[in-house]
């Protein structure tokens, strides 16, 4: 007997189903969707004094920072455009960051409506003169309309906006208005191009462009969505979990960094709907101390505390969680008994998760169980102690099962779009990765260089280069640059193992083989299971940053406790990326300079390469190394090739790169 | 789809301007409105913001008529704007408990500059509509309701504090190896004048003297606790550091008593107690004044309801 929200104890800003007791904590609430009101008011009424609000809501851990983003979705559908961002750790964010992901969550699905649906048929539904509450009924009016009058009316809403604010960027707007009328594979190129990210040739020419945003044109980017925006569904931007941006080693370069961010949003950017949420006690000991006077006088505007659930709103909350659960025994106060719903409710300290921890205890064990104890009992003796320290280590695995599980989902949403993930992500994972490897140190990570982060081993300083570019002309310019750096350092370049180069891309291949000539240079096909790693890491470590990782019993634990599980089971230092870093010679070093495959690898892929083949008749050797990759994560490129040579007689190939299955196999 | 046919009509004249496909030929016209629309428009920006600057009022011809109504409303104007008046910001500002340092008093409020939220608070603090207290170093305005000690008390502390300085400078030299008996010291720091008000009935123990008997009655104890939340309250943050409460009030009640008062007023929806949620800040003796929460949680921060 289980339901969905048993199991997510940590609120999914982006869930689709939600339980939300609306009483609790209604003034914050109420107070972010006040500030969207008021901005889409000024941007009708007065756009010139249009400006950006910028609201603070802290709260300890589970008291519900994350549950009102999922509740104003709710609330508020197409009305606005909801933006959810977890600080970089690794990277400082920037406007270009924040424009990335403001454009990236435009394609997300909010209130049954894609959230750039509702930005531009809510334009449009106010260009008309009607309510902005059913965007999607403009855009299929709109789309219904000859490509003629359709560009016509596109073109007269640009032009109205261009009239309130002069200063928009107008061939950024125009691409952003058309996309919700554009076919699918062209859509996903624009948002991409719109949102800064570099595309490979086929995508550019999608999207109708010659070349990636400029940096010059990110801020104005952001100016006119936020602007435009603002007028129909004003785009509210989330940043949660700002505790992660605490360092206790080093200065507080990177909150310093945050703030400088959102207060340059604040100043420059108009029209948006700023949120910072953290734990209240971090946000005054250590994140607004580190701000300066003009940042706290920015970024200060609003404070909301929220507050614990009183007496009534717990029995509330617990009813209606037991009202959606399926197959009730019995009725309200199952699954417990009069004795704990008292102590439940009357308990100092108690806050929605610990309420939601409990309810899951008691169908578990059931109300007999519940009733006789609080759930809270202490271990007694030695062996009472180690089946506690197993069940908070099971708990604690079983975490990371679901963080790799999240890493893998990624991983295949960013393969499948033919790119590599974000250098920020990769690089937060990698600084991650290293605070388990007491050989390595990060010195600096820098966006802007061909190796972006710099780690010092020993006295030797490794430059590592996440090559992520999917063009192969900024490949070929960034191996250009390593070549130089590989001349006085020691440089590994990581590339993904699913994003390889295609055979055809003779030049880039050259520029890699004149690199890899260099004795300090090395290469790294990172396999996806390593990427996968190295995202789990990071995020299971920043969800303990903010108090999110539980125990068994829903205890939270100390960052220094998972740390320790991390250190003691993951065995960090055997990854191949850390043994790259440390100079050691990795299992893919060895299958690949050897030619061939392991024998335990082909037998791993065996039977797989040729039920792709069966399965898909023609295909691209990439394509079928993804394939497998996809179902067999040890299984490398190598590995696949020896099982080709060993199918000789039963598969033929296209040049170096296609290959199929002979008609008569 | 009928209703294709409307909203394929021309494009509404709401959102802007008349449309025009050149963006130079889009100048904007004036709108023309009367005076009490003017004013009416002005009025809901003062209700919704709580200010509005004058050169958004309206055309400049009519911007001192509408100034005029605003006045008359009961709105403040300076120079450059209108707004409810900063007295008033104050005020509902203090209301709520907020602790209001003198210094950033303008953070507190719209449409106003430095100068002008401390002049208002030196106002409100001569209208005794407030008090004005030295809190570490800054000057900081709190409600009238706040438990203060009057100028008088002060000066008379300064004074007894001084003299005992001055007894003890002899023993803070180099070359002096005396010290002092435990109850002369206890002598002197009783000499220092009441920290309660008499007319409150609370104990009149000097600053630092040894610990009394427990305060008998719960509702007394109940006052204690409340004073000794409102002492230790970040100003900022709004909570109370449970462990900075029960040390103000370790002369008087021991760890457990403080606990089970915190509990039980927490029981009684006096107040809210909260789990420490800090990245391990805890030390060991903060451990073991914070009273224990759910799930293995320690109850590190309160706050009035």
């Amino acid at each position: 007997m289980t339901a969905w929200f048993l199991e997510a104890v940590h609120a999914n800003p982006w869930g689709v189903d939600f339980v939300d007791l609306p009483t609790l904590n209604a003034s914050a609430s109420d107070a972010i969707e006040t500030a969207i009101r008021n901005v889409r008011e000024v941007a009708r009424t007065k756009p010139a004094a249009l400006r950006s609000a910028c609201l603070t809501v802290l709260g300890p851990a589970g008291a519900g920072k994350t549950h009102l983003f999922g509740r104003l979705r709710a609330r508020l559908g197409p009305r606005a455009v909801f933006v959810h961002i977890r600080p970089l750790v690794g990277t400082e964010m920037t406007p270009r960051f924040v424009l990335h992901e403001i454009v990236r969550q435009l394609g997300f699905v909010s209130g049954d409506v894609r959230q750039v649906d509702a930005l531009v048929g809510s334009l449009l539904a106010h260009a008309m003169g009607s309510s902005a509450g059913f965007p999607r009924f403009f855009v299929e009016d709109t789309a219904h309309l000859d490509p003629t009058a359709r560009a016509e009316r596109l073109e007269q809403m640009l032009s109205q906006l261009l009239d309130r604010w002069q200063e928009l960027d107008e061939s950024y707007l125009r691409r952003l208005l058309a996309v919700p009328f554009q076919k699918s594979p062209t859509d996903r190129a624009v948002l991409a191009w719109l949102s800064g990210r570099e595309l490979d040739a086929v995508q550019l020419e999608r999207a109708g462009a010659t070349a990636a945003l400029g940096e010059e044109i990110v801020v104005p980017a952001l100016k006119s969505l936020a602007s435009a925006a603002s007028v129909g569904a004003p785009i509210v931007v989330v940043f949660d979990q700002l505790e992660n941006l605490i360092d206790r080693d080093l200065e507080s370069s990177r909150l310093f960094a945050y703030a400088q961010l959102t207060t340059d949003l604040v100043d420059a950017v108009h029209g948006l709907v700023i949120v910072q949420m953290a734990l209240d006690t971090e946000w005054d000991r250590s994140i607004e101390p580190s701000f300066n006077l003009a940042q706290r006088s920015r970024l200060g505007m609003q404070r909301h505390l929220l507050g614990l659930p009183t007496p009534k709103e717990r029995e509330d909350l617990l009813r209606l969680w037991v009202d959606r659960l399926p197959d009730k025994p019995q009725r309200f106060p199952w699954p417990f008994g009069e004795r704990r719903l008292g102590v439940l409710c009357g308990e100092a300290g108690m806050t929605p998760r610990m309420l939601l921890i409990a309810l899951r205890q008691a169908v578990d064990e059931g109300p007999a169980a519940s009733e006789a104890g609080d759930g809270e009992s202490e271990p007694e003796s030695v062996a009472d102690v180690t089946e506690e320290a197993d069940r908070t280590n099971d708990a604690l695995g079983a975490t990371w099962n679901e963080y790799l599980a999240n890493a893998r989902e990624l991983l295949d949403e960013v393969a499948d779009q033919k790119r590599c993930l974000d250098p920020w992500r990769l690089t937060d994972g990698i600084l991650s990765m290293l605070r388990f490897v007491p050989a390595l140190k990060a010195v600096d990570v820098r966006a802007s260089r061909p190796a972006q982060v710099r780690i010092a081993r020993g006295s030797k300083e490794v430059h590592v280069s996440l090559l992520h570019q999917p063009h192969h002309k900024s490949i070929g310019a960034t191996l250009t640059k390593l070549i130089e750096v590989a001349r006085s350092h020691e440089v590994v370049v990581v590339r993904e193992r699913a994003q390889e180069f295609p055979p055809t891309w003779n030049d880039t291949l050259a520029r890699r083989s004149a690199l890899l000539r260099h004795q300090n240079a090395r290469w790294l096909s990172l396999e996806r299971g390593d990427a996968a790693r190295l995202l789990a890491l990071d995020e299971m470590l920043k969800a303990a940053r903010s108090r999110d990782v539980t125990d068994h019993a829903g205890r939270t634990l100390e960052e220094e406790d998972v740390s320790a599980w991390v250190h003691a089971s993951l065995d960090v230092g055997s990854w191949t990326l850390s043994q790259a870093l440390r100079g050691e010679r990795t299992v893919q070093d060895a299958a690949e300079t050897s030619g061939a495959a392991a024998p335990a690898a082909v037998r791993q892929t065996s039977g797989l390469v040729l039920s792709a083949l069966t399965r898909l008749r023609l295909l691209s050797l990439e394509r079928l190394v993804r394939e497998i990759v996809r179902v067999e994560r040890s299984a490398t490129r190598a590995s696949i090739l020896s099982e080709l040579a060993s199918l000789a007689h039963r598969v033929r190939w296209v040049g170096k790169s296609i290959v199929y299955l002979r008609e008569d196999s | 789809m009928r209703a294709c046919s409307l909203i394929s009509a021309a494009l509404s004249p709401t959102m802007g301007p008349p449309v025009s496909t050149s963006r130079k030929s889009a100048a904007r016209k004036p709108v023309a409105l009367d005076l009490s629309e003017w004013v009416a428009r002005a009025r809901h920006t003062l209700h919704e913001q709580g200010f509005i600057k004058v050169a958004a009022l309206g055309p400049r011809p009519l911007r001192s008529a509408i100034i005029g109504q605003l006045r008359a409303d009961g709105f403040e104007a300076s120079k450059s704007t209108v707004r409810r008046p900063l007295a008033e910001q104050l005020r509902d500002a203090l209301k709520n408990g907020t602790f209001i340092p003198l210094k950033t008093a303008h953070t507190f409020l719209v449409g106003g500059t430095a100068l002008e939220a401390k002049k208002a608070a030196l106002d409100l603090v001569r209208k005794g509509q407030a008090h004005l207290v030295l809190r570490t170093k800054s000057e900081t305005l709190v409600p009238p309701t706040a438990d203060v000690v009057d100028r008088e008390e002060v000066r008379s502390a300064r004074v007894v504090l001084a003299a005992l300085l001055k007894r003890l400078q002899p023993l803070a030299k180099p070359t002096s190896q005396a010290t002092l008996l435990r109850s002369d010291l206890q002598a002197l720091l009783d000499e220092v004048p009441s920290t309660k008000p008499p007319h409150r009935g609370a104990s009149t123990r000097g600053i630092g003297s040894a610990p009394k008997p427990a305060p008998a009655s719960s509702d007394e104890r109940l006052r204690h606790l409340f004073a000794a939340i409102e002492a230790t309250r970040d100003e900022r943050l709004g909570l109370s550091f449970v462990p900075n409460v029960v040390r103000r009030l370790a002369p008087d009640m021991d760890v457990e008593t403080t606990h089970a008062l915190l509990l039980d007023a927490s029981r009684r929806e006096l107040l809210e107690l909260r789990p420490e949620s800090g990245l391990g800040r805890l030390s060991q003796q903060d451990l073991r004044d914070c009273p224990p929460g759910p799930q293995g949680t320690r109850l590190s921060w309160a706050r009035r309801l």
